[in-house]
């Protein structure tokens, strides 16, 4: 499964970063060696007016990596860039309008899937996972998202919940989507949040409401991965968390994946909100 | 026209049969009976202010509305030898549950779940681990990561089928650049019916070649950790493991409040 990553702007002073390595990430071999390295280039790009634009293509120092931050790249709130591995000599425009497809680090049949490692920074301290967007999502321009509560943190240490809902897709055009919030026991809607394909959605929610209500998330009209961070009230040494949801497929052992997903979103997406 | 369903199970079990080299799970596991779910393994750590654990229920997400469940953590030392359990009744969607102090530094756990009516739904718990450095921080979040632990909340907590498996030899780096100045801490569980031992490789970029770190043999349901210090570049994992994927805590002397986890 090939895979997009994509550099957040962010606020609250968090600068997010993207490590993205020359290096196999899993390959099956009886040789006790380094991991395989390629010779591979990041391609930077934006969607602007409709439109994909190409910012820069640089070279992964091999065997290494290459490290880029929004900061680095004066990104504001909301905005997207998305980097695009490709093979060295392979020509990034395929002329077709859409976001380029990446190449693979895959050597052969090893099952975890291609990362890169996701950086989130503030106040000093940095969490980070690995994380990547998988192409086949970004092939959906018209699909939905439901996500659950799990992570909004509430308690005397956190000062807030960041809700970022990355929406990816290789169709440049603009279009604009609805995030809803909603109480998920008084199905009531709480807000909702507006934003472009392509761009981060950015939901601050307080602790005070997540220590009240299990608040559920949804969209019906696009796909995308939620990030939750959560940050330490300013007035104490700064600590944070950063982990994206799980979709409604991993609460499922195979046999039972797509139906039990499309059970679980059928009951979620059509429900009614007062 | 589409083949008949049986031509296309059998050309399924075929690839599966063809690729089983690479499957991290077995690769004819069979169907879970009524009430047993699968498991990832989740670490404990009892050398920080707290640990949490965020349990899904799975049925009520189903439903819509509140059911009620017995939520059961299932823990292992670190040899794999059960430490006993903790239960939580709910009937909200997600509870979060506080782990009570274990005697020991570290430990594993499964997450179980108990209805008054079985589900036929085959269910896979990949929850949530948290972990709260000191009283003043926020918790780290962590998803699942792996697993295949089938438990069945109604029987002996002794008695668990375990789908991972080992198979030839394998090479996994955490795509991570870890630096000198930080103290890196894996916890690496195992969730293979065998013991397995995994190496720990490093690799600096711009110099090519690595240089081999500790070895980990780690019991069945059990884990084993190592700290290392002044890396500068990438580790790899060799094992027999296709997912082998550990559980990584990043701290820095110089700045006591950073506290990073992920899993690789």
């Amino acid at each position: 499964m090939t895979c997009y990553y994509p550099l957040l702007g962010l606020p609250h002073g968090i600068d997010a970063s993207v490590t993205f390595s020359t290096f196999s990430h899993n390959e099956r071999t009886a040789a006790v060696r380094p991991p395989r390295s390629h010779s591979l280039d990041v391609a930077l790009y934006r969607a602007e007016r409709g439109r994909w634009r190409c910012l820069d293509r640089l070279p992964v120092p091999e065997p290494g990596d290459l490290t880029l931050t929004s900061a680095g790249l004066d990104l504001a709130p909301g905005e997207l860039v998305v980097l695009v591995p490709l093979e060295r000599d392979r020509r990034e425009d395929p002329g077709d309008g859409l976001l380029p497809l990446p190449c693979s680090k895959r050597v052969d049949r090893s099952p975890v899937a291609e990362r890169a490692s996701l950086g989130f920074r503030w106040r000093g301290v940095t969490s980070s996972y690995q994380g990547e967007y998988p192409v086949r999502m970004a092939q959906i321009d018209q699909g939905t998202m439901l996500s659950f509560d799990a992570l909004f943190q509430s308690g005397p240490t956190v000062g807030r919940n960041l809700l970022c809902l990355v929406n990816l897709c290789r169709q440049p055009e603009e279009v604009e989507h609805r995030l809803e919030l909603f109480d998920a026991h008084a199905h009531r809607l709480m807000r909702t949040a507006t934003y472009r394909r392509n761009s981060c959605c950015l939901v601050d929610v307080p602790p005070e409401e997540a220590a009240t209500k299990e608040v559920f998330v949804r969209s019906t009209t696009s796909l995308g991965i939620p990030i939750l961070l959560t940050l330490s009230r300013e007035d104490l040494p700064p600590s944070m968390s950063v982990e994206h949801t799980h979709p409604p497929t991993e609460f499922f052992s195979e046999r039972d994946r797509l139906s039990g997903s499309r059970a679980i979103k059928r009951t979620w997406l059509g429900m009614a909100l007062s | 026209m589409n083949a008949p369903p049986t031509i296309g199970r059998l050309k399924e079990a075929l690839r599966r049969v063809r690729h089983r080299g690479f499957h991290a799970l077995s690769t004819f596991p069979g169907a879970l009976a009524p009430g047993e779910t699968i498991s990832d393994q989740f670490l404990y750590r009892g050398d920080i202010a707290a640990n949490r654990f965020v349990a899904e229920n799975t049925v009520a997400l189903v439903a819509g509305e509140p059911v009620e469940v017995t939520h059961r953590l299932l823990f292992f030392d670190p040899d794999g030898r059960s430490l006993g359990e903790q239960s939580v009744d709910s009937s909200r969607f997600y509870t979060t549950i506080t782990i009570d102090p274990l005697p020991v530094d570290f430990a594993t756990y499964v997450h179980a779940t108990a209805y008054r009516k079985p589900s036929t739904l085959q269910r896979h718990h990949r929850g949530y681990s948290l972990y709260q450095r000191t009283s003043q921080s926020v918790f780290a979040a962590v998803h699942g990561n792996f697993g295949g632990i089938v438990t069945d909340p109604s029987r002996s907590p002794r008695r668990h089928r375990l789908l991972a498996r080992h198979r030839a030899h394998f090479l996994y780096t955490p795509q991570h650049r870890f630096h000198p100045d930080e103290q890196v801490t894996l916890y690496v569980m195992n969730p293979c019916p065998t013991t397995e031992t995994v190496e720990v490789l490093q690799t600096a970029p711009g110099v090519g070649g690595h240089r081999r770190g500790p070895a980990l043999t780690v019991p069945s349901l059990g884990v084993r950790c190592c700290r290392l210090e002044g890396l500068d570049g990438y580790l790899t994992l060799r094992s027999r493991l296709p997912t082998c994927r550990p559980l990584i805590f990043v701290e820095k002397e110089s700045h006591l409040h950073h506290f990073d986890v992920f899993h690789t």
